[in-house]
Parts: C-alpha cells; sequence; structure tokens
C-alpha cells in the first residue's frame, strides 16, 4: 500500500466525515471548554474544579448510578426478551403480522404514548383502578421504588420490536447446514441453541446491544413527559441533571457532566467493540 | 421448514403467549385509535381523576382513569376539529415532511457513502475513527444540542431547516448502522469484481447496493421515525408557529388539551405507520436474501 | 385546496393579531420633541428584546420601541417573541358559525420558550434585553446572566433614583446589584366587611397595620360562627378556593420549610401537613371554597377581600362614587384592614413587567436606554400598563388622568368632590407603597411541585403524609443538585 494514490476508499469517506467533524467533533471539542470554566458568560478557569464539585454532588452520584442500574437491568432483559420473542416468531406462518405488531410501539407519538401511561400508571389510574377492584388496594406506581420497573416497561415496550428484527435477520443469517449436521448427531433442540445458534448470534448481539443504549438514553423523552424535571428518586437518571442543569444555566456543570459520560461510554464501546472482535474470529 | 423439532403442545403454548403479548403491544395503538372517535365529553370524563359536584353527590371518594375500546358514539368530530378547524394543522404536517423526508434521504446517501469508504479503505486510525462515531452516537441529546446551536449560529443557519437538516444528514447513526450491515456481505464478492475490473463506483453501485435493501430499508424508517418525532431541535431553532413541525403542536397539545390528542396523534402517525408497512417488507426481503447465501 | 384554505386562514389571523397590536397602542399625546442625551457611548444600533408571547408584553413593547425608534433615528429594536399555533375554535351562534382563534399558554410552551432561551444564552447570544415575563428570575440571577444595571444607574446623568420608588429599586437589589428592573408595582392588601363585624372588633381591625392570611383567619372566627348561625346562609371569610389559599399560606411561611443556607427541605416534621389539613379543614367549615372552579358571585358579602391592586379603575363615574370605596372595596362597608406581610414581617411586593439586560449583549449603552425608555413618564403612562408605575410622575399624573378619564380618551373637567378623591387616593398609595421593603425571590421549581402535589392532594387523590413524603423527596433532589 505504499502508493502515492490516494485510496478511492478516502472520496467516499470524506464528505461525510467533514459534516461529522463539522456538526460533532468541532462543537463538542468546544464545549469541553466549557467544563472548566466558573461561568458560561465571563467566567475563569477554574481546572477540575468543577470534575471535583460534581463528583461530590449527591445530584449527580445519584443520576449516575440510577441510569447504570437502569441500564444495567433494562438493556440484557430487553435483548433476552427480544432474542426469544424472535426465536418464537421465526418458524410462526403469520410472522409477518407479529413483527409489524411489535413494531408498532416504534411509530407512536411519544407525547400521546406518556398521555397513555400516565392513564394508566398515575395513582387514580386505570391500573390502580383494577387492582382496587380486585380488593388489592391502590399502588403507587410513579412515586415510590416501583417507577424503575415501570421505566423499563416502557422501554421495553418501546425498543422490542426493532431488536427482534435484527435477532431476526441475524437468526436467518445462521446457514441451515449446521442444524443439519447437529440433527444428524442427534443433539436436541436445546443443545442447538446453545452450541449453534448464541455463538453463531454475537455480532448481531454486540449491534442489538448499542442499539439498545442508544435508545436507552432516547426513553428519557417519554419518562420526562410522564413525570416531570423532578421524579421520584430511583428514576432521576443522568438526562434529569442534565437537563435541570441546562434549565438553570448551569452549563459548566452539564458540560462536565457531558465529558465525564462521553469518556464512560468511549471505555464502554471499546470493550463491546473487542467483544465483537473476540467472538467473531 | 415446518419440520420442527418441537411438539405441538409447545407450539400452542408458544402461539398463545405470542398473541397475549402482541395484544399488549397493540393496546396504546387501540386505546388511541378508538379515543380519536369518542367525543370530546367522553374523553374528558374517561380520563379525569378528579371528583366532580355529581360524583361527590353520588358518595364517591375516588375515581379512576379508564381505558375504554368502544367509543359511545362514535362521532368523527375530533378529526373534524382538527383536520378542518385547525387549519395550520395540514401546514404543519407539511413541515414535517420538509424536515423528515431530507434528512432520510441525506442521511441514507451520506451513510451508505461514508460506510463503504470505511469498508474498503484500510488505513490505521480506521477503528478509532468508528469508535468516535459510535462515542458520538451514544450521546445523549441533552449534550449536543447547544454545539449544535453555536455551530447554526456560526452558520448563520440557526433559523432554518437547515439547522436541524444537516446534523441530521450528518449523524454518526447512519454509518453506524450501514457499517455494521456491510461488514455481514462477503468479501468475496469485492475480491471477484475487482479482479474483473470494475472500479470502486460500480462495484458500490452494482453489487453493494442491491445487497443492503434490508439495511436501507431500516436506515430510512429508522430516520424518519426519529425526525418525524422530533421536538427539542424544533423547539430550538424554529421561530415561527406556521414553521413548527406537527411533532412540537402536539407535544403541546397532550398537555392540555386531551379531546384532540387521540385524533391528532392518529393523523401524525398515519404516515410512519405506512412507511412502517412498507418498510417492514423489505426488512422481511433482506432476512430472506441473506438468508438464501 | 385545503392547503389554500388554510393558507389563507393562517393570513387572516395574522392580520387580526397585527390589529389587535394596533388597537392595544397607548394614546400617544404625550410624548414630546425632547433633547437628545449626550452620555458616554452611542446610542445607535440594534436591539432586541425578547418575551414569552403573552399578547400584552408584546404588543406595550411593539409601541415602546416604534417611539423609541422614532426619537433615537439610526436605532432598531426588534420584539423577539414566541409564538405558538393559536387554535381555531368554532361556535354556532344564533346560527353563523363564529371563528375566534385564541393563544392558550400551556406548560409545554412555557418549558420550550425558556429552552430556547437558554441555548441562545448558553451559546453566547440571545436578546439584549429580557422580559421577565415567565423567566425563573433567581436562576438567571445566581448565574451572571443578567448585567448589572448599577453601572448604568449611577453614571447616567440622565438617571435619577429619586424620580422612581427608591424603596423597591433597593428591594429588587440581588447581593448588592441591580440586575433586573419593574416598571411597575403592587401590594396586597385586605378589605373587611364592617357589617359582618361587631363595632369594637371592626375598630381593631381598622388600621393600616399589617395582615397575614392566618391572622385574618383567626381574627374572624368568632364573628364567623355568630353570621353564619342561620340555616341557609353562608358568608364565606375570603373568596378564594382552597387551593389558592394554600398557596398564600405558603408564600407567607415559605421559610419554615425551606432552609436555602443548608439546602435542605423540611416537610416531614408534621407542620406541612398541618398547613394542609388545616386548609382543608377552613373549606369544611365553609370558610372558602374547596373548589377550585366554583367562584363567588360578584357583590355577595365575604368578610375580607385580599386585593392586589390599588389602580383606579376605568368604569367608575369618579363624580359619582363616594371617595374611598372605588380602592376599598365592591360595597361601601368594606373598609381597608391592612397590606400584606410574610411571616418574617416583611412587606413584599409584586410586578407585571419587569426587564433584564443581558450578559451577552453587544449593544448595552442602547439596550440601557431603551430601559430606561420603558421608565419613562412617556411609557409609563400607557393605558394597558398593569400595576401601579414605578416612576413617581407617571404614577400621580395616571391616576389623575384616571379620574379625569383622559387615560381613556374622554376628558371631563375635574370637580371639586374629584380633585379630593384624587389626593385622597395618592395619599393612601403612597402612604402603603412606603412600607413596601422586600422582593422575595420566589424558586419557581419549588413553588411549581408545591403546586403540583399539593394539587393532589385537594383533589382527594392523595394523603397529606403522602404529599409530604413526595415533596420532601422532589425537594431534596432538587436542592441537592
Amino acid at each position: 500500500m505504499k502508493n502515492r494514490r490516494i485510496p478511492p476508499g478516502f472520496w467516499f469517506l470524506l464528505p461525510g466525515l467533514l459534516g461529522f467533524l463539522l456538526f460533532y467533533i468541532l462543537p463538542f471539542g468546544g464545549s469541553v471548554g466549557y467544563s472548566v470554566m466558573s461561568q458560561p458568560v465571563n467566567g475563569k478557569f477554574v481546572g477540575v474544579q468543577n470534575y471535583l464539585s460534581l463528583l461530590a454532588s449527591p445530584a449527580y452520584l445519584r443520576g449516575l448510578w440510577n441510569t447504570v442500574k437502569f441500564m444495567g437491568v433494562s438493556v440484557p432483559l430487553n435483548m433476552a426478551l427480544s432474542l426469544g420473542v424472535a426465536l418464537l416468531i421465526r418458524k410462526k406462518r403469520h410472522r409477518e403480522l407479529f413483527t409489524l405488531i411489535f413494531l408498532i410501539p416504534l411509530v407512536l407519538p411519544s407525547g400521546s404514548m406518556a398521555f397513555f401511561w400516565r392513564v394508566v400508571f398515575s395513582y387514580n389510574g386505570a391500573l390502580n383502578g383494577a387492582l382496587q377492584g380486585l380488593g388489592i388496594g391502590k399502588v403507587n406506581w410513579l412515586d415510590s421504588a416501583l417507577a424503575l420497573p415501570v421505566m423499563v416497561l416502557i422501554f421495553i415496550w418501546k425498543n422490542m420490536g426493532y431488536n427482534m428484527v435484527l435477532f431476526l435477520s441475524g437468526l436467518h443469517s445462521i446457514p441451515m447446514e449446521y442444524y443439519e449436521a447437529a440433527w444428524v448427531d442427534g443433539a436436541s433442540p436445546r443443545q442447538a441453541l446453545w452450541s449453534i445458534t448464541l455463538p453463531n448470534l454475537a455480532a448481531t448481539s454486540v449491534l442489538v446491544c448499542i442499539m439498545s443504549v442508544v435508545n436507552s438514553f432516547k426513553v428519557f423523552r417519554e419518562i420526562y413527559l410522564l413525570t416531570g424535571n423532578y421524579p421520584h428518586q430511583s428514576i432521576y437518571t443522568l438526562q434529569h441533571f442534565m437537563n435541570n442543569m441546562f434549565a438553570s444555566l448551569n452549563y459548566p456543570k452539564l458540560t462536565t457532566a457531558t465529558t465525564i459520560l462521553v469518556c464512560i461510554i468511549a471505555v464502554l464501546t471499546q470493550g463491546l467493540l473487542w467483544l465483537e472482535r473476540r467472538t467473531s474470529s | 421448514m415446518n419440520t420442527t423439532a418441537f411438539g405441538n403442545r409447545k407450539n400452542l403454548v408458544s402461539t398463545v403467549l405470542l398473541v397475549c403479548l402482541g395484544l399488549l403491544f397493540l393496546l396504546p395503538l387501540a386505546v388511541t385509535l378508538s379515543g380519536s372517535f369518542m367525543s370530546e365529553g367522553e374523553i374528558t370524563l374517561n380520563y379525569t381523576t378528579s371528583l366532580s359536584a355529581f360524583d361527590k353527590l353520588d358518595g364517591l371518594t375516588e375515581r379512576f382513569a379508564g381505558l375504554r375500546l368502544i367509543p359511545s358514539p362514535v362521532t368523527l368530530k375530533q378529526y373534524a376539529t382538527v383536520l378542518i378547524n385547525q387549519p395550520a394543522f395540514l401546514l404543519l404536517m407539511f413541515n414535517s415532511i420538509k424536515i423528515a423526508l431530507p434528512v432520510t434521504l441525506g442521511s441514507l446517501i451520506i451513510s451508505m457513502a461514508t460506510a463503504y469508504g470505511f469498508t474498503i479503505w484500510n488505513w490505521r486510525y480506521k477503528e478509532a475513527l468508528f469508535i468516535v462515531y459510535i462515542v458520538v452516537m451514544l450521546m445523549p441529546l441533552q449534550a449536543v444540542l447547544v454545539p449544535n446551536y453555536i455551530i447554526a449560529d456560526a452558520l448563520g443557519i440557526q433559523e432554518s431547516y437547515l439547522a436541524i437538516i444537516l446534523p441530521g444528514i450528518f449523524s454518526p447513526f447512519g454509518v453506524f448502522l450501514m457499517r455494521q450491515s456491510m461488514k455481514a456481505l462477503p468479501t468475496a464478492y469485492f475480491e471477484a469484481a475487482r479482479i474483473d475490473g470494475a472500479g470502486p463506483m460500480r462495484i458500490f453501485f452494482s453489487l453493494v447496493i442491491p445487497q443492503m435493501k434490508s439495511a436501507i430499508a431500516a436506515l430510512c424508517m429508522l430516520q424518519f421515525i426519529e425526525y418525524w418525532n422530533l421536538v427539542e431541535q424544533a423547539v430550538i431553532f424554529i421561530k415561527d408557529y406556521t414553521k413548527e413541525p406537527l411533532s412540537v403542536y402536539l407535544s403541546r397539545i397532550a398537555e392540555g388539551r386531551v379531546g384532540l390528542i387521540f385524533a391528532a396523534s392518529c393523523v401524525f402517525l398515519f404516515l410512519p405507520f405506512w412507511f412502517l408497512l412498507l418498510g417492514q417488507k423489505d426488512l422481511e426481503k433482506g432476512i430472506e436474501l441473506s438468508g438464501v447465501k | 385546496m385545503k392547503k389554500a384554505i388554510a393558507l389563507m386562514l393562517i393570513l387572516c389571523m395574522a392580520v387580526s393579531f397585527a390589529a389587535c397590536g394596533t388597537e392595544n397602542k397607548p394614546a400617544d399625546g404625550t410624548s414630546s420633541a425632547s433633547v437628545k442625551h449626550e452620555v458616554a457611548g452611542e446610542i445607535a444600533g440594534e436591539i432586541s428584546i425578547s418575551c414569552y408571547d403573552t399578547m400584552q408584553y408584546k404588543a406595550f413593547l411593539e409601541a415602546a420601541a416604534n417611539l423609541f425608534m422614532a426619537k433615537y433615528p439610526g436605532t432598531k429594536v426588534t420584539i423577539k417573541t414566541f409564538s405558538t399555533m393559536p387554535e381555531v375554535k368554532v361556535m354556532e351562534k344564533d346560527g353563523a358559525t363564529v371563528m375566534s382563534s385564541e393563544i392558550t399558554d400551556d406548560p409545554v410552551a412555557r418549558a420550550d420558550y425558556l429552552s430556547k432561551l437558554n441555548t441562545e444564552l448558553i451559546g453566547g447570544g440571545g436578546a439584549d434585553l429580557l422580559a421577565l415575563d415567565i423567566l425563573p428570575i433567581e436562576r438567571y440571577a445566581k448565574n451572571g446572566q443578567f448585567a448589572p444595571l448599577d453601572e448604568f444607574m449611577n453614571s447616567d446623568p440622565d438617571f435619577h433614583p429619586e424620580d422612581y420608588r427608591q424603596n423597591i429599586l433597593e428591594a429588587v437589589k440581588q447581593g448588592g446589584h441591580t440586575v433586573f428592573l419593574p416598571t411597575d408595582y403592587s401590594f396586597n392588601y385586605a378589605t373587611f366587611d364592617k357589617s359582618l363585624f361587631t363595632p369594637e372588633q371592626a375598630e381593631t381591625l381598622k388600621n393600616e397595620g399589617t395582615f397575614t392570611y392566618a391572622g385574618l383567619i383567626s381574627s374572624a372566627e368568632g364573628a364567623f360562627a355568630s353570621a353564619n348561625a342561620g340555616a341557609d346562609k353562608k358568608i364565606r371569610m375570603l373568596e378564594q378556593s382552597a387551593r389558592f389559599l394554600f398557596g398564600a399560606l405558603w408564600d407567607e411561611n415559605y421559610s419554615k420549610f425551606i432552609n436555602f443556607a443548608d439546602r435542605t427541605a423540611n416537610f416531614t416534621d408534621g407542620s406541612f401537613a398541618a398547613l394542609l389539613e388545616a386548609v382543608k379543614g377552613y373549606a369544611d367549615k365553609g370558610y372558602i371554597f374547596s373548589d377550585e372552579n366554583a367562584e363567588i358571585i360578584s357583590g355577595q358579602q365575604v368578610f375580607f377581600r385580599v386585593k392586589s391592586d390599588m389602580s383606579l379603575a376605568y368604569d367608575l363615574d369618579y363624580n359619582k362614587v363616594s371617595p374611598i370605596q372605588f380602592f376599598d372595596g365592591g360595597s361601601e362597608n368594606d373598609i381597608i384592614g391592612g397590606i400584606q406581610a410574610n411571616a418574617d414581617g416583611n412587606i413584599p411586593f409584586r410586578f407585571f413587567r419587569g426587564y433584564a439586560m443581558n450578559a451577552n449583549s453587544k449593544n448595552q449603552r442602547t439596550a440601557w436606554e431603551f430601559l430606561k425608555f420603558l421608565l419613562s413618564e412617556e411609557m409609563q403612562l400607557s393605558v394597558d400598563g398593569m400595576g401601579l408605575p414605578i416612576n413617581n410622575a407617571a404614577r400621580a399624573k395616571k391616576a389623575e388622568m384616571s379620574i379625569d378619564g383622559s387615560l381613556y380618551g374622554e376628558k371631563t373637567p375635574m370637580t371639586e368632590g374629584m380633585q379630593n378623591l384624587l389626593a385622597e387616593y395618592q395619599a393612601a398609595v403612597e402612604r402603603f407603597s412606603d412600607r413596601i421593603n422586600a422582593y422575595p425571590l420566589a424558586d419557581s421549581t419549588i413553588s411549581a411541585m408545591i403546586r403540583e402535589e399539593t394539587a393532589h392532594f385537594f383533589d382527594g387523590a392523595k394523603t397529606a403524609s403522602e404529599v409530604c413524603e413526595a415533596l420532601q423527596s422532589r425537594v431534596n433532589l432538587y436542592l441537592g443538585e
């Protein structure tokens, strides 16, 4: 590869890369600058002080911990569920219809969905009405530790469909011969699942995992519309913190939180890609 | 295909399970759809949780919101209010299209090209750059809004749709999705074509694009839905309410005018739903294609 | 075709809004050819002013901008407003279809305005002047987003603090600096119906001291019991609802529950629950309305009226009404019972319109001049100005113009009675105004939380202790940020 000619791949990459640098990298670099200032306007350089004060802030730590907790629960659960449904669905006659049904939550506007969830989960909502009718009594879904499971439910409801499609596509790319060979060897369906299906889905799983993380940040909109700026403390996430810092014009704190988050995401991504390379080789 | 190792009974159980799950997933849509045929009075009656004077006379101490699926009587009044009395509604819908469509097409072109560049050009920092793409993709919206504004301001486009469309076109999500899908393409194809003397352009158009149907459908669908539903960017960049997309309007009526929300949502989700129907066929096709190889 | 209709209708709406705007313009008979100021810096160039589109702000500012631009050629003032799609309502009226459009003010639109504004401010831009209509003033002030105005106030030879209510200029200072300026003010004062009290009781109530809501209620409990002894007689103590009274009591007792120095909240020791239960008890006893939407029929007797506006009503014939009646209350039995004080004894005020200068502004000189113009006698005499003008000359003149009708374009000669009335009114206003000494910057976030959660209590959806628990956790989360 020592020739002087610019490789054609470069020209394909260039326009997209330029736009990406201009609209994402450059402004982000600029915003990191704010994280070492005392105020957005006429601020002084304060070094790592914002970072230190952020790491000492109980609200930030709570947000970070809740985010980790939420992702730790919802991402694996979502993956397991969508894989399970994909496995169930793939040989069904009405597969297309089922796929469509599971994809519908994707297109419903978040505003009206927040309204729907409020009707279901609010203190005098439909669910509590049903529970009261059964003689169980009212449960405070959104203002107690139960808010986290509700949030996970909303996330899974919204995102399971697409992940399932990804898994379906991954399942279909596993050559049939593998299974035939296994049947000849007398393997049970369960064994085939563990020794053929799952290992061959590793690359798809990384994709699904990354997509789930992206979407787990997006579920914030519904949660925000449902419970507002300051929800029950068990679902106060990093995005609530960032949103509120934005609302109070505390941009240095916001960018500090962002910078830390980017570092965490970078490490996680490295790990995931490393996992992908290992499993695919 | 039907020679499954599973027994019939297991099959039945799984079908029942799926049907139940499917119904659960359909519930919000069903509520929205049936709600759109209710009168404003019926909606308020169904969803209010505060006690009215009549309730107190009846000795009620609490009142629950109810999910009712059958409107009585069926009325098209909501649709009339939304489509005829709020003439700007159609205008706003047109605005939404003006944002979502260019983003979808633009990001499709850019991310196909970029992903192809990633695939065929092997250089030292390729993977590092890709990680940067992924990291930016994972960043929550709150973190990128202000930087977006600063750039739009510097470019002088902060009051036009371009401020929303351009970042959308270059969003890392498309590149990520496309590159992941291209990874699945057999490299032998490229090699064979190259040996036959085809240039990278030809390979791109005649080999890569036809193979990527499913990924293209997925990207178009997801980007369109994403930008059809966008609220935050529009709020920041659009000054004039006649230029707002429908999603912003919808997010506002969801708060105060419950009587309209159902019909408005139905009109709003019609287009992405239609897109979903169209795209789903291609998604399925893509699955078949990669299954055959 | 539909699109064409839609466009037509939007055009119609735009025209009708424009028409509204022109109608509200103040009677422009007072602008005199004034001398140009020669202060440091040049008054030229463009400035902008941003407000959330409450129609009144916008119309007022547009009128002011036009006058300002005429006064200082070479300047350009733009009003940046936030508008949401007006809702078209169709009604059948006398067989004809009547279309009207209205802009609804909902919390989402407010949040949208703020996030737009915040993005601009953080991005180093934003309008030069910010109308304080819905801004969370305390946060902006804390983060240095408002430019200090003291420099201008001290160095501008044309600005004389003694032309304005100085106690109000003092009260709005934040940490020793003036960072925003109200253009008007108002305060709460109570009147009581002397026919409902014994002469002795009335004598003790009839002073110009201070009152608190809690005090009002306790002082009338005995009289309430005897006045409502009859079967169907229902005289309320106040004309407000339980929720409103709770809000007022919260404002009075704010500092008992929130400790800003330690950033802690105290809702769970029982006193907050007691306050909630007390208000509910008042409603149950019939002191106040329990229903938010219940309205008192005008002219109906109540023990106390708390009024916020001591300005003069325009539809009264000042030649006929008895001197003090017009601001005393609806009936001639009403007597002023004092000015509202908080639990800490400070006497607060409110303002309808206020402005601050954006610290990012590139043209602060002109922005200051425009701000000063808004404070001038000329602008403060505007007919749609609410509250009392902060400009002393304007306040005096506006009272006079209200009474002789010239403010509304129908001047009648002043009779002796009207002269007396004017003097009495002015004396009373100044007497009360002199006592104002505080502008408590309520934390809008906490207030919103209180409003939201206590609404659940008054709805009957939650018990007092549940509300306390929820508030404790939410407010603490906020304070810990």
